[in-house]
């Protein structure tokens, strides 16, 4: 005869009487949560492979220097900081493009935004978590390949040996990629807030990116425009702050692309960014509260 | 526990609602009124989600627009779909949980979850499951933080009697555990079963409130106008009217006759009688003005009147 003590487990629901965190708790679940979604997590094997696809686009030339690197290739192998900026930034426009609307667009689309409106998170809160994951996840794109490229420098024995040195290589690599993931988290994500639909979103940033190319492009080229309409230029302006940043440019980049002071480009990335968070919250200043 | 005192709403020129008083206690609540008549107006600013334009709200003593930490003590199913199709039930109720700071987001959405009858371990994703099971993961949803006060904005739309009656079984057993339900529909007969305290509005007004089954009576009581198709329309005309079931009839062109009646009962009744008294053959007893919208334009008369 068995001893157990029979018992009927009670599985109806139970008041709740625990703590009960607040918007900060809120906040941050919800940037987790979106980071982790953007990414795939929890939306099946089919949600990884773009993601995946850009990681290695990003990465490959620091991949490359590091394998060169252990496989005992000489000094001064492989590309430099300067190489990385291409590969990240192709990557980090597909990125913003075709991924990056997935952090707003279902949210309206689907209605959920109610959910998040009715917790304890605010439309400021809201976007708060939201930017900072598209910052996050750009900074994958970003600033992940230039922490690699460093390690490979380092093994290959090209690295700063000067403490001091170091630490501003390390800056420099750090903000270089904070300022391209920012200034394309926030501009993308705006353009994202004007539609529900992420097709729209992606077409109209990818239209963006290439009209406006195009467009200064003849400007500058046949038009003989004045050298600050570069600041409209949404490629090459954070191109130009990070090869700055690098001190380090490339042969193909001209005189002309000089033309800015380094606070009139700070300025320049600056207000970009202020005009994006402005349609960013314009959009959501009311959002589940009219 | 909810207080709405003279509560107003316009947007621009169109008024949702115009001067609603009333309090609502712990229990069911029904909130009836046709589509347009305000009902989605007055659940948003109970919940916070919108200022009145004029009045005040109280829930639970408090401000809701004021106090962003009363929306621990709320709860909400709104009308339109709000679910995250490319998530299952756990992650998404596991998310509210989160967001509404629970300390174990996935064990409250397991006992939420569970409460309204599904299975917190069904892998599949929210966008495969029926409208009856994506209203229950809302309600899960909307459950999760253990709210005192619980909105329901047409939650019965669009399921067929066996889900309503299920998710009514839901909302009473809710009731029962003393929070205050408020569950919101255009279909007077979706919440007869619920036998609920109810707040009816019509044209942004209170058209009526109390008990369900006074307000039922009362709206029987008013003058109906039914069609009666029958084999001799006049023999039984004349004997509606000699009968005294009839405040008026006429002859219409299709061969039947239009009655108006203040016992709407009595006159079911009575017709039947006088039919087969006078060997007529009855085919319809039509009710021509038995839709909400007129039930609720009577109720707003008689309230002005």
């Amino acid at each position: 005869m068995s001893s157990v003590a029979t018992r009927i487990a009670d599985r109806r629901f139970q008041h709740y009487g625990g703590v009960r965190h607040g918007e900060l708790y809120a906040t941050l679940r919800l940037f987790q949560s979106s980071f982790l979604r953007t990414l795939g997590f929890g939306k099946g094997f089919r949600s990884f492979v773009m993601p995946i696809l850009l990681v290695v686009i990003s990465y490959f030339p620091a991949v490359v220097a590091l394998i060169g690197a252990l496989a005992g290739s000489p000094p001064g192998f492989g590309p430099s900081y300067r190489d990385l900026v291409p590969f990240s930034a192709f990557a980090l426009y597909l990125f913003v493009a075709l991924i990056g609307p997935e952090l707003l667009c279902p949210d309206r689309r689907s209605g959920a935004i109610v959910m998040y409106m009715t917790a304890c998170l605010r439309p400021a809160t809201y976007l708060v978590a939201k930017v900072v994951a598209m910052i996050s996840l750009l900074a994958l794109l970003t600033v992940g390949p230039g922490a690699m490229l460093f390690v490979a420098q380092t093994y290959l024995g090209n690295d700063p040996k000067d403490g001091l040195e170091v630490l501003r290589l390390v800056g420099r690599i750090i903000a270089a990629g904070l300022v391209y993931a920012t200034f394309f988290g926030i501009l993308g994500l705006a353009a994202a807030s004007l539609t529900d639909r992420r097709a729209f979103a992606a077409a109209g940033i990818i239209l963006a990116l290439v009209l406006v190319s195009v467009v200064l492009g003849l400007a500058e080229s046949t038009l003989n425009a004045p050298h600050w309409v570069a600041v409209f230029n949404l490629t090459e302006l954070p191109a130009e702050a990070a090869y700055r940043l690098y001190n380090d440019f490339p042969s193909h980049y001209s005189a002309a692309s000089h033309t800015f002071r380094t606070p009139q480009l700070t300025g320049g990335l600056a207000a970009w960014c202020v005009a994006g968070l402005g349609l960013l919250f314009w959009r959501y200043r009311s959002e589940g509260t009219q | 526990m909810i207080e709405i005192k003279g509560v107003a709403k316009w947007y621009g020129d169109v008024v949702a609602l115009s001067e609603v008083t009333a309090e609502i206690g712990p229990g069911l609540t029904a909130l009836l009124g046709p589509n347009g008549a305000g009902k989605s107006s007055l659940i948003r600013i109970i919940c916070g989600l919108t200022s009145p334009s004029r009045g005040m709200v109280r829930v639970l003593g408090r401000d809701p627009r004021q106090d962003p930490m009363l929306h621990d003590k709320i709860g909400i199913v709104p009308q339109q779909e709000h679910l995250i199709a490319s998530a299952t039930a756990l992650q998404f109720v596991s998310m509210a949980a989160a967001l509404h700071g629970r300390k174990n987001p996935d064990q409250a959405a397991r006992a939420a979850i569970e409460s309204v009858q599904l299975d917190a371990g069904d892998k599949r994703k929210l966008r495969t499951y029926s409208k009856g099971m994506r209203q229950r993961v809302k309600l899960a949803q909307a459950l999760v933080h253990d709210p005192q006060v619980l909105v329901l904005d047409e939650p019965l739309n669009g399921l067929d009697p066996r889900q309503r009656s299920r998710m009514s079984e839901i909302f009473l057993r809710l009731a029962q555990e003393g929070r205050s339900v408020i569950v919101s529909s255009h279909v007077l007969e979706e919440v007869e079963e619920l036998g609920s305290t109810v707040l009816m509005l019509a044209d942004g007004k209170l058209a009526a409130e109390g008990d369900f089954h006074t307000i039922r009576k009362m709206l029987d009581d008013r003058p109906h106008r039914l069609r009666v198709r029958s084999s001799d329309p006049q023999r039984l005309a004349a004997a509606l009217i000699s009968g005294g079931l009839v405040s008026a009839v006429r002859l219409d062109t299709v061969g039947g006759l239009v009655a108006d009646t203040s016992r709407v009962s009595e006159f079911r009744r009575g017709v039947l009688r006088l039919a087969a008294e006078q060997r007529v053959s009855l085919s319809e007893i039509k009710p021509l003005d038995d839709d909400l919208e007129s039930v609720f334009r009577y109720l707003v008369a008689r309230r002005s009147g």
